[in-house]
């Protein structure tokens, strides 16, 4: 850490203790039924640290009409496989070369050969030919004439919409490789009309500074954690992920109330792979990058378990976010999340109730291919329900990531990322909290001469790299949300479209390592003509 | 491809030609206007929004005096539409895409006619009525353009088929008839192997046309 940024760091912790204890006791929570206080308009510029170079964890359960123009011209393709528009052959003549000196070239070097006026804007003339004669031959034929400059066909070029932010090249593997860079020339809009509901750890999604007296505890390691007092904790949006207007009915059935921030990083990581604020020349990119975004807190981590939540996660939060979700105008689902065991109606139903309304649910397929390969229940329900899909993850290679779990249940695939062979860029990165920036929750002793237990900031971000088919699994869901922008709405229709047009992996046809194979934006998007 | 066919079929028609004597021969070009049900329905409704399509053309119709004919016809479909996708359930979903398709069918065919003169009670002139059947072969060319395609992914392809017809010759004055008649078509080849056509499991590209036709000459 520079001598910088620990003063900046002691600043805005002081700031934010000076507003805890300005504000004191007397201050309200602006909604009742919060669990957690926080206080509003009270807010510190986030901290963003940038492309972070460590591993995350290791996968685990992650807790639980208006038409263009035509192009009526069939392309010829070039000997290096480069198509160009038949018949035309675009050639610059030297200075001085009178008309009738270029209408003989022409002649000479093609019968059907004609010139007609140069177009406007153009140092070149414009030479219609045979639409069946090659091009190429032309025009070197014409090349090597002394009153020709140049001459070349008329070679296609196409839109490319690569995001200029600023990791993308570096780090975002796992966009290219489902081909988003030529989904994005179709559907720029990217879901503006779609809302995604995240049903996570929640999403730093909000400024604000939270009042906590953090008393003594006991972790599950039977560690005794000393009383921490009162303490503001400064929260922050996530600075490439959250824009105005871009957060719809924020929900938390965690701790209860509308303030499903993100005390774990989890949720915030998937949101940004579904929809990373993008081409802003910052970060990273996200699939569906201007979708609306519902934060649904379903579960949540050790620092929620230390905040005091009663319900770290279960089927009923499960169920019940997905139903919220559904009812509050969510059109996909993403649920980076899963367990295995018993089966889950009560998820089950809700599942089917949230497709019953439209709603489109993607997956995570699971991480314990290494751990015995159970079966991951909530994927097992989405293979029987059209319209919600289970996604297994790959690696950069486009094989099965080694820890994603392989079974009848697996549908579809995506980048998971994997550390395994590849290191920390192996993984797919998004921008998310850094909890290991100034806060330490581990066994008393291993924070050097700190505490065991001190005050976390929920307002320091860094581009980390994560692994899992939770990663794995907005990929889908940020197809789905582009898809139903394209006009696909029905959940069963948008299953069957990514199915249909899935890059198939590992045997031939559906298997249950990648069950229909690796998603393909482009021509999922881009859908089928009459004969091709 | 299909200069090549079109040469061949123009071979064909000119050798039938020669064939036959001069003074037994009528040439009576006409224009035709075709209204063609598709065989590949889906195909066609998911992508054009019917599976209904007019075509535009005309041709030229070789009379024998001993009431054989052959019609050499070239029509042309022209249409925009959408690239789309068909649910499992047949379920249509367009992407708004735009999509562009011609058909360029060029069309042989040889029948016999049935000459019946029957007299109007109103007017003291002679109604002709002439039916006539046939059938043929055609060479089928098909474009299909999208955007954002590239190279390969748009359609030049071309396919023979082979056709029946039925239908009646209206003799309007001594110059002009009305021709009416039914066209089957059956274009294997072209559509089935991708796109929507194959996720539909459908693989022509023919159908049953009903076809008006002004002809001139006697």
């Amino acid at each position: 850490m520079t001598r910088a940024s620990r003063r900046y760091i002691l600043l805005t912790t002081t700031a934010a203790l000076a507003i805890f204890l300005l504000t004191g006791a007397h201050s309200h929570g602006e909604n009742s039924q919060d669990a957690l206080t926080f206080l509003y308009p009270y807010t510190l510029p986030p901290v963003d640290r940038g492309l972070s170079t460590v591993e995350g964890p290791e996968p685990a359960r992650v807790a639980t009409k208006n038409h263009a123009r035509f192009t009526t011209t069939i392309d010829r393709v070039g000997r290096e496989g480069v198509p160009y528009a038949a018949g035309r052959v675009l050639v610059k003549f030297r200075d001085g070369t009178s008309t009738a000196v270029r209408l003989n070239s022409v002649a000479r070097v093609s019968a059907a050969g004609t010139m007609s006026e140069r177009p406007s804007y153009a140092n070149f003339d414009v030479l219609s030919i045979d639409a069946n004669a090659d091009a190429e031959d032309v025009a070197n034929v014409l090349s090597q004439r002394s009153d020709v400059e140049y001459a070349q066909p008329a070679y296609r070029v196409y839109k490319r919409f690569v995001p200029n932010d600023q990791f993308y090249q570096q780090a975002q593997w796992n966009l290219r490789m489902v081909d988003m860079e030529r989904a994005w020339d179709i559907q720029r809009a990217a879901g503006s009309a779609i809302t995604v509901a995240v049903l996570d750890s929640g999403v730093a999604f909000e400024n604000a500074v939270l009042q906590f007296n953090g008393s003594s505890f006991v972790d599950d390691l039977d560690n005794v954690h000393a009383a921490l007092g009162p303490v503001a904790i400064p929260f922050a949006a996530a600075p490439d992920l959250i824009a105005p207007g871009r957060i719809v009915a924020p929900r938390d059935f965690v701790f209860g109330g509308v303030h499903p921030v993100d005390l774990d990083g989890h949720g915030t990581h998937v949101s940004g792979t579904l929809g990373e604020l993008t081409n802003n020349g910052v970060g990273l990119a996200g699939v569906a990058f201007n979708v609306k975004i519902m934060p649904v807190k379903v579960i949540g981590g050790d620092w929620d378990a230390v905040f005091g939540a009663s319900d770290l996660g279960s089927d009923d939060t499960v169920a019940r976010g997905i139903r919220y979700a559904a009812d509050n105008g969510a059109k996909v689902i993403n649920l980076s999340i899963g367990r295995n065991g018993p089966s889950a109606p009560v998820v089950e139903d809700a599942m089917r109730y949230a497709v019953s309304k439209g709603v489109f649910i993607a997956v995570a397929g699971g991480n314990f291919f290494e751990a015995g390969n159970p079966i991951e229940v909530l994927a097992e329900i989405a293979s029987r329900v059209p319209g919600v899909m289970s996604v297994a993850a790959v690696d950069p290679t486009r094989n099965r990531a080694y820890y994603s779990s392989t079974g009848s249940w697996v549908e579809i695939a995506a980048p998971g990322g994997a550390y395994r062979g590849f290191g920390v860029s192996g993984g797919v990165f998004q921008q998310t909290v850094d909890l290991a920036f100034g806060a330490c929750l581990v066994a008393p002793g291993a924070c050097g001469t700190r505490p065991s237990f001190d005050a976390p900031r929920f307002d320091v971000f860094n581009y980390f790299s994560f692994a899992g088919t939770s990663m794995a699994t907005p990929h889908v869901a940020g197809l789905a949300a582009l898809l139903m922008q394209q006009g696909i709405t029905d959940p069963a229709a948008v299953e069957a479209a990514i199915k249909r047009f899935a890059t198939d992996l590992g045997p031939p046809g559906r298997d249950d390592q990648y069950g229909f194979g690796l998603i393909e934006a482009r021509d999922t998007l881009r859908g089928l003509g009459l004969a091709k | 491809m299909t200069l090549r066919v079109t040469a061949t079929a123009a071979a064909v028609v000119a050798v039938l030609l020669a064939a036959t004597p001069v003074c037994a021969q009528q040439l009576r070009p006409f224009a035709i206007v075709t209204v063609e049900r598709f065989t590949a329905a889906t195909t066609f409704d998911a992508t054009l929004d019917s599976a209904f399509q007019v075509l535009w053309g005309g041709g030229l119709e070789v009379a024998s005096r001993k009431n054989w004919f052959m019609d050499f016809t070239v029509t042309r479909m022209s249409r925009n539409g959408q690239r789309a996708f068909v649910a499992d359930d047949g379920q249509e979903f367009r992407l708004a895409i735009p999509l562009h398709a011609t058909l360029t069918p060029i069309e042989v065919s040889v029948g016999r006619r049935f000459p019946v003169r029957r007299r109007t009670t109103t007017r003291r002139r002679r109604l002709t009525v002439i039916p006539f059947v046939g059938a043929g072969v055609g060479v089928y060319s098909y474009t299909e353009t999208s955007d954002f395609s590239v190279a390969g992914e748009d359609v030049d392809s071309t396919h023979v088929g082979y056709l029946v017809l039925g239908g009646a010759e209206f003799r309007l004055s001594k110059w002009i008839g009305l021709m009416a008649d039914a066209q089957y078509t059956r274009v294997p080849g072209i559509f089935g192997k991708a796109g929507v056509s194959q996720q539909a499991g459908e693989s022509d590209l023919g159908g049953i046309a009903g076809r008006v036709r002004v002809i001139l000459g006697r």
